[in-house]
């Protein structure tokens, strides 16, 4: 057993969470984005107030079930509105945020959202379902809360560092100053340095640039004690399984935080049922650390089966590439996080499901505020002054995203980094504690996230305007002979979009429209269907696009047949065939 | 030769016959021989799931000390879903030995699967303490014993009308024609015989005639033309499987009973029913898979893995796509050296690997316990019908109908019978009944159970055995000591796979040193051979040493640690590990032998 590896492992890992925060920065922030998450966010017990409150507000088109109880008892909940009579189908939309406990904003940013969506557009709730889980993972969220750090995994113990005993040295707050931030050290002799402190700004430590020429000086911890003197801090925290992991398509198995199989989670098995007795979803939004729509995932690349595309099937790029754009138009956001998408929800609800599901978040490091602007040089004059060209400009870090937020802690939150100080931990020695404070990169202010909820609203309401429709044309029955008729029927998709998306039609899991012949209100004998099938399924019928069908049939003593048509998002359609001798 | 006492002593001298006699008298060991069985479960017949619960039951019960019942989880129908735990508590609790899992019987139709897993309980607790290798078997593992992992669909096989291939699948109702109703248009047993078979419809193109040797068999026409240019035509062709349109959707047999596959319902690779059909929703959505896969996961110290089907004779281990190939490239001679035995021991049975000689498979059971969880496992495919031929190759037509008439006396036919059928008119029905071509007819069965089970006794026998070698220690003056410390196993199966070693599946082993007598662990590690001059050194906590590949098969691992103290004082030695009993010893720090330590 190589034990350097384990902990290059675990740089490693911070190095790409510092690289997924890295790559984006969003919209204007609002005017003051107030104190740090997770200073306002409200608990487990607010949200479900808010889903009742939310139930009520939707005047008995609504109702709440529950999806799962977590490992930790708490009650997972989806709220659906426009579902007054259970009987009635109609295309739904599915919402889930709440996913994790690092984007603490997007419990917030749902729920707002749902807020402005039932109290300004109850209307769209008499064509449409929205099945809203605004709080999947309520046990990271209460952990992250609770303990001030941000938290993606759930509440299942895990033993992290394979050493039979489990969760025995979280992080921690070593040094005693309220926050769990990074530790650093010189390398001692003989192990690996990784990082340096950049020589510009001090306060940042980040991996060397050896393409610079930068040698390793510094190792990097999470704060924590080495409660179980093994040598590592924090390698083995509380929990778990991080549910957006947790999903089927792209699992990344033997990933500790991934669960030990597929669903393997009371809150993924949950959401997973709740969606598989839902075949009325035909659009999915999950707010969440993932983004489908500012940075449209254009690979057109499938899995090693060769069968199931990376992110999304090539032949549904345009329909989410039409997605983006909506959510461009209505919310003005431009920028998002990210993260790996393998074992996410979205994924699964895409490629296994059929859905078109999409993943939003809209939270990047705010802009920095723009400096002043400088006064206008005639340029007609063009006499430079010799002073403008003699100020130097000001040294650039070798990491401009962490730049960015201290400029951001300093000008915009007053808060938000701990300054380095020199520390004596138990089993690391002299050390200094200190860098960015949880969630200011994580997750947006509780002001920030309900910003987004609004900007996010449109977009939604927007979005449940993209739904398949069912229209069948008239049943002309041609009488050919005594006896024998030739029924001519067709059935229209007036929606905007397709029946399912094209990798809906390939999953098999999203029922069929269903055709089917009835005499005197019983399925026709198929004997008695000469020519056509007694029962036609219409695995996908794109927008504004038609089916035609034609059938001759003996026809019985009553001369009665209908056309019967079902679906899982519209209400059973049935046509009595007419018309007359030919 | 016949090694039975009772007719040996006819034609032995009168001395020998009493030597022989004397011996049988006092201890009879003789592996010809059925045990004297306390139970009167017998090999020579085919018993439906009630029958091998009720047997299983009552082998749980004639040896209570050994064989206990329990009871996993319930199937989609609600019919127990049992496995039989083989432990010898007086050795030690199973989880403290390493363990042997078998199943059988996934697929509902092939039944002779459960056979062999009850056989495999009844062979080893009927002789215990009657042949030393069992009892030593017994007495240093366990068995997780699941004789039918697919309750429904044997029961279905047995009530119902079948073929020999269907009720392969669970019976949790499922809409195969995604019609909105499910399992409304199975086959039908048109012609009474209980077997579901082919259907024939008259045809002035047919592909098909009445065979002349056999008029209840259909022989194809031969499709190349006469000499005059002239095809030739049968009158017969086919019309599909036994069944008419219950659903009048003009599909005949759409949606049977069930309609997928729990052997593609396991973690490990698994992928949708667009990627590999039966799939199921997601791994373990079947409480049967479910249920099983709750029970190994408790079980970490499986180590060795059975799971049995039919048919065509093959000992097959994973992976079941070629994309996970890597994951048996370093544990693949374990796996051969294993397969290659069991070759010599299953005549007609040939060592295959799933997707490169089979066909793909994602989300296999073996593939799950192999991959995900390093357990060394194997499918075997019960039967070959190279059985029923004199020279071990595939039987001809002809041996086929000496076999059916003069052998099994036509019990796995149905004459060719014509009945109305109410969208093709009239049909013949008829042919091979479901007891025919994938299972030994029962005659066989004995052997055939024996044979696979006499195959995992080997396979279970080469699961870890560490014991700990004799240590060297060197001294190196000023009160310090260098020790090496040798953990040995001397089966095939090491205590960790080269899989979970590169997955990090499952807790490393682990050596535990404890100084006593004012002696100091100054540091430790491993070193790759006993001789090796240094040693890769272990930077923090030199009381533990893990290792993450635990003891290779038939080899050697190497612990060293350098000591501070007196002469004569003792460092205990604590070796733990998941999938091999845990060895506990003490190191003297006492020189060993100069000769030895000249080795060095």
């Amino acid at each position: 057993m190589k034990l350097a590896s384990r902990r290059l492992n675990r740089f490693a890992s911070l190095c790409a969470a510092a690289l997924a925060c890295a790559s984006a920065a969003s919209a204007e922030p609002p005017a003051t984005p107030g104190p740090l998450a997770p200073a306002g966010y409200p608990a487990h017990a607010s949200v479900a107030e808010r889903l009742d409150a939310l139930a009520r507000a939707a005047k008995g088109r609504a109702s709440i079930v529950r999806v799962a109880t977590s490992r930790e008892g708490r009650t997972v909940q989806a709220l659906a509105l426009g579902a007054s009579d259970a009987t009635s189908r109609k295309p739904a939309m599915l919402v889930v945020a709440g996913m994790d406990g690092v984007n603490l904003g997007s419990t917030e940013q749902c729920l707002a959202a749902i807020e402005i969506l039932v109290r300004d557009h109850a209307a769209l709730l008499d064509s449409m379902r929205f099945y809203v889980i605004p709080e999947a993972n309520p046990d990271a969220r209460h952990a992250a809360m609770r303990d001030g750090l941000p938290r993606a995994t759930n509440a299942r113990v895990v033993d992290g560092d394979r050493d039979g005993v489990t969760d025995e040295d979280p992080p921690a707050d070593s040094n005693g100053d309220g926050l769990v931030t990074l530790l650093r050290r010189v390398a001692p002799p003989g192990e690996q340095a990784t990082h340096v402190i950049d020589a510009v700004d001090a306060r940042i430590v980040r991996p060397a640039n050896r393409d610079k020429g930068e040698i390793a000086t510094h190792q990097v911890f999470t704060e924590g004690l080495d409660r179980d003197l093994d040598g590592f801090t924090a390698e083995d925290a509380t929990g778990g399984v991080d549910l957006d992991r947790n999903f089927p398509h792209r699992w990344p198995e033997f990933s500790p935080d991934a669960g030990p199989y597929q669903l393997s989670e009371p809150e993924s098995l949950g959401i997973a049922a709740f969606v598989r007795v839902h075949p009325d979803i035909v659009t999915a939004v999950v707010f969440g650390r993932h983004d489908t729509l500012v940075a449209f995932p254009d690979t057109k690349d499938k899995d090693f089966t060769g069968r199931t595309p990376m992110v999304y099937l090539a032949e549904d790029h345009d329909l989410y590439r039409d997605f983006a754009r909506l959510w461009k138009d209505k919310t003005g956001i431009e920028k998002s996080q990210n993260a790996d998408l393998s074992g996410s929800l979205v994924l699964w609800l895409a490629n296994h499901r059929g859905i078109a599901a999409v993943a939003a978040n809209g939270w990047a490091r705010p802009e920095l505020p723009k400096p002043p602007e400088p006064v206008e040089k005639d340029a007609k004059e063009g006499d430079a002054k010799e002073g403008d060209e003699a100020k130097p400009a000001p040294p650039e870090t070798g990491d401009a995203e962490q730049s960015a937020w201290l400029t951001l802690t300093e000008k915009v939150y007053g808060a938000g980094f701990k300054a380095w100080a020199p520390s004596n931990h138990p089993s690391l020695g002299a050390c200094e504690i200190g860098g960015f404070v949880p969630f200011l990169r994580e997750s947006p202010t509780i002001a920030q996230a309900r910003e987004l909820g609004v900007r996010s609203a449109p977009f939604l309401v927007a979005l449940a305007d993209k739904r398949p429709r069912i229209d069948a044309s008239e049943a002309r029955l041609t009488t050919l002979a005594e006896g024998l008729g030739r029924i001519d029927f067709r059935i229209t998709n007036a929606g905007n979009i397709a029946t399912t998306t094209e990798m809906g039609r390939i999953t098999d899991v999203v029922p069929p429209v269903v055709v089917r012949l009835l005499a005197d209100g019983k399925p026709l004998a198929p004997e008695a269907v000469l020519a056509g099938q007694p029962v036609e399924k219409i695995n996908r019928l794109e927008a504004s696009a038609s089916r035609e069908f034609s059938w001759i049939v003996r026809l019985p003593a009553s001369g009665a047949i209908d056309v019967a048509v079902s679906g899982p998002f519209f209400d059973d359609i049935r046509v009595r065939a007419a018309g007359g001798a030919k | 030769m016949n090694r039975n006492p009772r007719t040996f002593a006819s034609a032995a001298t009168v001395v020998s016959a009493l030597v022989v006699a004397t011996t049988s008298l006092t201890h009879r060991v003789d592996a010809q021989d059925r045990p004297a069985a306390k139970s009167t479960i017998r090999f020579d017949h085919y018993r439906d799931f009630d029958q091998l619960m009720a047997d299983s039951k009552a082998l749980a019960a004639a040896h209570p000390a050994l064989l206990t019942y329990v009871e996993l989880g319930k199937s989609s129908e609600g019919r127990p879903v049992f496995a039989l735990i083989l432990n010898n508590a007086k050795t030690g609790p199973d989880t403290d030995k390493p363990a042997m899992y078998i199943d059988g019987n996934i697929h509902g139709n092939e039944i002779n699967a459960s056979e062999t897993v009850l056989y495999t309980a009844w062979y080893l607790v009927e002789n215990y303490g009657k042949l030393e290798p069992i009892t030593k078997l017994v007495d240093r593992s366990a068995f997780y014993l699941v004789p039918c992992a697919n309750p429904d669909g044997r029961a279905n096989w047995f009530a119902r009308q079948n073929s020999p291939h269907s009720s392969r699948t669970g019976m949790k109702p499922t809409d195969d024609d995604r019609d909105g109703v499910a399992d409304e248009d199975g086959p039908d047993d048109l012609d009474g015989d209980g077997s579901v078979g082919m259907m024939w419809r008259r045809d002035p193109n047919g592909t098909h005639r009445r065979s002349e040797l056999d008029p209840n068999e259909m022989e194809r026409v031969d499709p190349l033309p006469r000499a005059d240019g002239t095809i030739r035509r049968g009158d017969w062709s086919m019309a599909g499987m036994e069944g008419i349109d219950n659903d009048g959707d003009g599909q005949v047999n759409e949606d049977g009973p069930g309609g997928y596959d729990m052997n593609r319902n396991w973690p490990a690779g698994w992928n949708p029913d667009h990627v590999q059909g039966g799939a199921g929703d997601w791994p373990f959505s079947y409480p049967e898979t479910e249920a099983i896969g709750r029970f190994i996961m408790t079980k970490p110290n499986i180590a060795a893995g059975q799971a049995y089907h039919n048919t065509g004779g093959m000992i097959l281990r994973g992976p079941g796509v070629p994309q996970r190939e890597g994951a048996y490239a370093r544990d693949r001679g374990t796996y051969d050296a294993i397969a290659r035995v069991g070759e010599q021991m299953l005549p007609g049975y040939r060592s295959m690997v799933i997707h490169s000689d089979l066909y793909p498979v994602h989300g296999g059971f073996v593939n799950w316990i192999a991959e995900s969880l390093g357990i060394v496992s194997f499918t075997n495919e019960l039967w070959t019908e190279k059985r029923i031929s004199q020279n071990g190759g595939d039987p001809s037509p002809q041996m086929r109908d000496i076999w059916q008439d003069h052998v099994l006396f036509g019990q796995t036919k149905s004459p060719l019978k014509e009945v109305d059928h109410p969208t093709l008119g009239k049909v013949l029905v008829g042919g091979g009944t479901k007891w025919s071509s994938r299972i030994p007819p029962a005659f066989m069965l004995e052997e055939e159970c024996h044979r696979n089970a006499a195959f995992t006794f080997f396979h279970a026998a080469e699961m870890p055995r560490v014991t700990m070698g004799p240590s060297l220690v060197r001294k190196l003056g000023d009160g310090l000591w260098e020790v090496t410390v040798e953990l040995r196993n001397d089966a095939m199966i090491p205590t960790r796979t080269a899989r979970a070693a590169e997955a990090k599946a499952g807790v490393p082993d682990r050596v535990q040193l404890t100084a006593n007598k004012g002696a100091s662990i100054v540091a430790s590690g491993t070193a790759d051979r006993r001789y090796d001059r240094a040693f890769d050194v272990q930077r923090e906590q030199p009381s533990v040493v893990w290792l993450e590949s635990g003891v290779p098969g038939r080899g050697s691992a190497y612990v060293r640690f350098l000591a501070a103290g007196p002469e004569g004082a003792e460092v205990a030695v604590a070796f733990t590990s998941e999938k091999a009993t845990d060895v506990k010893g003490t190191v003297k720090l006492v020189a060993s032998d100069p000769a030895e330590q000249a080795a060095k």
